[in-house]
C-alpha cells in the first residue's frame, strides 16, 4: 500500500493540528490534535463516519481554512500563517479540487468551467480554449465542451470537475467525496482516473470518502473518528503516507 | 333669449342639439339645457312651468363651455313680462367689428352703462388659459415625483435582485476561491456583471420608456378648452324671480366679443343693428332694447385656438 518516494520532504506536514468552531454558544472540535505526513505521489484516502473531520481535514489541506492550533506545512511553508493573497495563489497554482456536488457553474458550457479555472492566469484566449480542449479530452469529454453541466450525466460532470481541477497543473488534487453523487460504476471510473493522475504524474491526491470500496483503492487509508486519527494496522498512528 | 337676434345670445340656433330654435309666433316656448332635460328626463314635446305659466319644450341645446348656463331658456319678451320687469335685461352681448376694437369698445361701454361689468371673451380666454396652465404645471410636478419614484423603485428592486443573486451563488463564489480566484477578482466579476445587466436594462427600459411616452401622448387626451359667446357671468338665466340673476338695472353684465386677428372687413355686429342696442359700436343698450343674442364659439386653446383662427379666417366670428 506504500509507494516509493524519494523525495525526503513529505509534501505535506501536520503538526498538532485542531480546529474547533463555535456553533450555537457552543464549540465543535472537528479536528482534534492530528500529526501526520502526507508523501509526494502519495494517494491517500480519508475514510470515516460523517462528522469524524475528514472535510475539515481536507480544507486545512487545501488552504481553505487556518486551523485553530497546530501548524499545517506545505512542502516546508506553513500554511496556517500565510495571507490570504499567499493561499489563493497557492491554490491557483499548487491545489485542484474536486467537490461531490461537481460545483460547476450551471450557466456556464463544460469547456467556459474548465477555462474558469484558467482565467486567473490570464494569456491568450486561443491558449487557453486549446488548453482546455486538451483537459476535456484527457477525461474523455473533448466532444462534450460545449454542452451545459444540466446536459451532462452525474459522472460526466465529475470528469469536467476533474479537467477543471487538472486545469493550472496542481501538485496535489484533494477530492471531498468525488463518488458520492454517482452511481458505484461511474463512482469506480472516477476514482480510477484520480489514482491514475497519481500514478502518472507524481501527483499527490487525497480523497476523502466515506465508502470503504473506494478507500481500498487508495494506496493509504487514514480513518478519522471525532476528529482524530485511528490507528490502524496498515497505518503507523497519526500518519499518512510512507517513504519507504 | 332674444329670438330674433339668434346669432349673438346665450347659445345659437346650432346648439340646439334636439328640437329647433324659438318660432317666431307669441307661443309660450321654452329651450332647455341638455343636462337639465336629461337629469329631469325631459324632452321635446314636454312642459315647464315658469311663474305659473306652462312652457312647452321645443327644443335641446347644448350651452358653451365657459359660459355660466341656464337649466331654461324662454323668449325675452315673455320672461320680461313673467317677471313683471319689462325693458329690463341682466345680460348684454355684444360684438365689435374688430378685436383691436375690443378694448375701446369694453371701455366705452363701461362708461355709458352705468355699473355695466364687462367681460371680453379674451378675459375669459386668460382666466381658463391660466387655469391650463396651472394644471399642465400640475400634472408636470405629478410626472417628475412619479419618475423619481419610479427610479428609487428600480434601485430597490436593482438591489434586491443583486442581493438575491449574490445569495444564490455564494457556493459557486466558494468554488471561485478554491479555484484560487482573489477576493477582489471575485468582487469585480459580480459588479462586473450587475453593471452589465444594469446596462442592458437601462437600454431595454429607456427604449420601452420612450415607446411607451410616446404611446401616452398619442393616446392620452391633452389639456384643452373652448371658451364658448356665453361668458361666464354673462348668461342670460331665468330672469326675475324665477331665474338666479335677478335683473337689476346697476348690474348689468356686458359680454363683448370680436373677430381676432384686425380682419379688415369692418362689419356691424348683430348686437349694434336695430333689434340690438339699437346704436353704434361702443354705446350701451338703451333701455329697452338690449339683445341677448347667440354667438359662435369665441375662442379655443391649443388645437382649439387653431381651429378657431382657421375658421376666423373663413368668416366666422370669434
Amino acid at each position: 500500500m506504500s509507494v516509493t518516494d524519494p523525495d525526503p520532504v513529505p509534501v505535506y506536514e501536520l503538526r498538532d493540528v485542531s480546529k474547533t468552531y463555535e456553533l450555537g454558544g457552543g464549540r465543535v472540535h472537528a479536528v482534534r490534535e492530528v500529526t501526520a505526513t502526507i508523501a509526494a505521489g502519495d494517494a491517500v484516502a480519508v475514510a470515516g463516519p460523517s462528522g469524524s473531520g475528514k472535510t475539515t481535514l481536507l480544507q486545512l489541506l487545501g488552504g481553505l481554512d487556518r486551523p485553530t492550533s497546530g501548524s499545517v506545512l506545505f512542502e516546508g511553508r506553513d500554511m496556517s500563517t500565510m495571507g490570504d493573497g499567499d493561499l489563493g495563489a497557492l491554490r491557483l497554482r499548487t491545489f485542484g479540487f474536486v467537490f461531490q456536488q461537481f460545483n460547476l457553474i450551471p450557466t456556464l458550457t463544460a469547456a467556459q468551467n474548465v477555462e474558469v479555472a484558467l482565467a486567473p492566469r490570464g494569456g491568450r484566449a486561443a491558449d487557453r480554449r486549446s488548453a482546455v480542449l486538451g483537459l476535456l479530452d484527457s477525461v474523455g469529454l473533448a466532444s462534450r465542451g460545449d454542452h451545459l453541466p444540466s446536459k451532462l450525466s452525474g459522472g460526466e460532470q465529475q470528469r469536467v470537475a476533474i479537467a477543471r481541477a487538472l486545469a493550472n497543473e496542481p501538485h496535489v488534487l484533494l477530492a471531498d467525496e468525488p463518488t458520492g453523487n454517482l452511481d458505484s460504476e461511474t463512482g469506480a471510473e472516477i476514482i480510477e482516473v484520480l489514482l491514475s493522475l497519481s500514478a502518472e504524474g507524481r501527483r499527490t491526491v487525497v480523497v476523502v470518502t466515506h465508502d470503504a470500496d473506494v478507500a481500498a483503492r487508495a494506496h493509504r487509508i487514514v480513518r478519522m473518528h471525532d476528529g482524530r486519527i485511528v490507528p490502524s494496522d496498515e497505518l503507523a498512528p497519526a500518519t499518512i503516507g510512507s517513504h519507504s | 333669449m332674444d329670438a330674433k337676434n339668434r346669432e349673438l345670445g346665450a347659445f345659437t340656433p346650432g346648439q340646439v342639439t334636439e328640437g329647433r330654435y324659438f318660432g317666431s309666433s307669441d307661443a309660450r316656448e321654452a329651450i332647455v339645457n341638455e343636462s337639465y332635460a336629461s337629469r329631469e328626463g325631459l324632452g321635446r314635446g314636454d312642459t315647464v312651468t315658469l311663474g305659473g305659466k306652462t312652457f312647452t319644450i321645443v327644443g335641446i341645446a347644448q350651452t358653451p363651455l365657459g359660459g355660466q348656463s341656464s337649466d331654461v331658456y324662454v323668449k325675452l319678451g315673455q320672461l320680461q313680462e313673467l317677471a313683471d320687469r319689462t325693458g329690463r335685461v341682466n345680460t348684454v352681448y355684444v360684438r365689435a367689428e374688430s378685436a383691436d376694437d375690443v378694448a375701446t369698445v369694453a371701455a366705452e361701454i363701461e362708461q355709458t352703462v352705468d355699473g355695466a361689468s364687462v367681460t371680453t371673451a379674451e378675459d375669459l380666454a386668460d382666466r381658463v388659459s391660466g387655469t391650463l396652465v396651472d394644471a399642465k404645471n400640475l400634472a408636470g410636478k405629478l410626472g417628475t415625483a412619479l419618475t423619481i419614484v419610479g427610479l428609487l423603485a428600480a434601485f430597490l428592486i436593482a438591489s434586491l435582485l443583486t442581493l438575491s443573486s449574490v445569495t444564490k451563488r455564494v457556493r459557486e463564489f466558494g468554488t471561485l476561491k478554491a479555484l484560487g480566484w482573489s477576493q477582489w477578482r471575485v468582487v469585480r466579476q459580480v459588479s462586473g456583471e450587475s453593471l452589465a445587466q444594469g446596462a442592458l436594462g437601462a437600454v431595454v427600459g429607456i427604449a420601452l420608456g420612450v415607446a411607451g411616452a410616446a404611446l401616452v401622448g398619442a393616446l392620452a387626451p391633452s389639456l384643452e378648452a373652448t371658451v364658448g359667446g356665453a361668458v361666464e357671468d354673462a348668461g342670460p338665466r331665468f330672469i326675475g324671480p324665477f331665474g338666479q340673476g335677478a335683473v337689476s338695472a346697476s348690474t348689468t353684465d356686458v359680454a363683448l366679443e370680436a373677430p381676432v386677428g384686425g380682419r379688415p372687413r369692418p362689419r356691424r355686429c348683430g348686437s349694434c343693428s336695430p333689434g340690438g342696442f339699437g346704436g353704434g359700436r361702443g354705446r350701451g343698450p338703451p333701455s329697452g332694447t338690449a339683445a341677448t343674442r347667440g354667438c359662435p364659439p369665441a375662442h379655443r386653446l391649443k388645437r382649439g385656438e387653431k381651429r378657431e383662427r382657421d375658421r376666423s379666417r373663413s368668416g366666422s366670428r370669434l
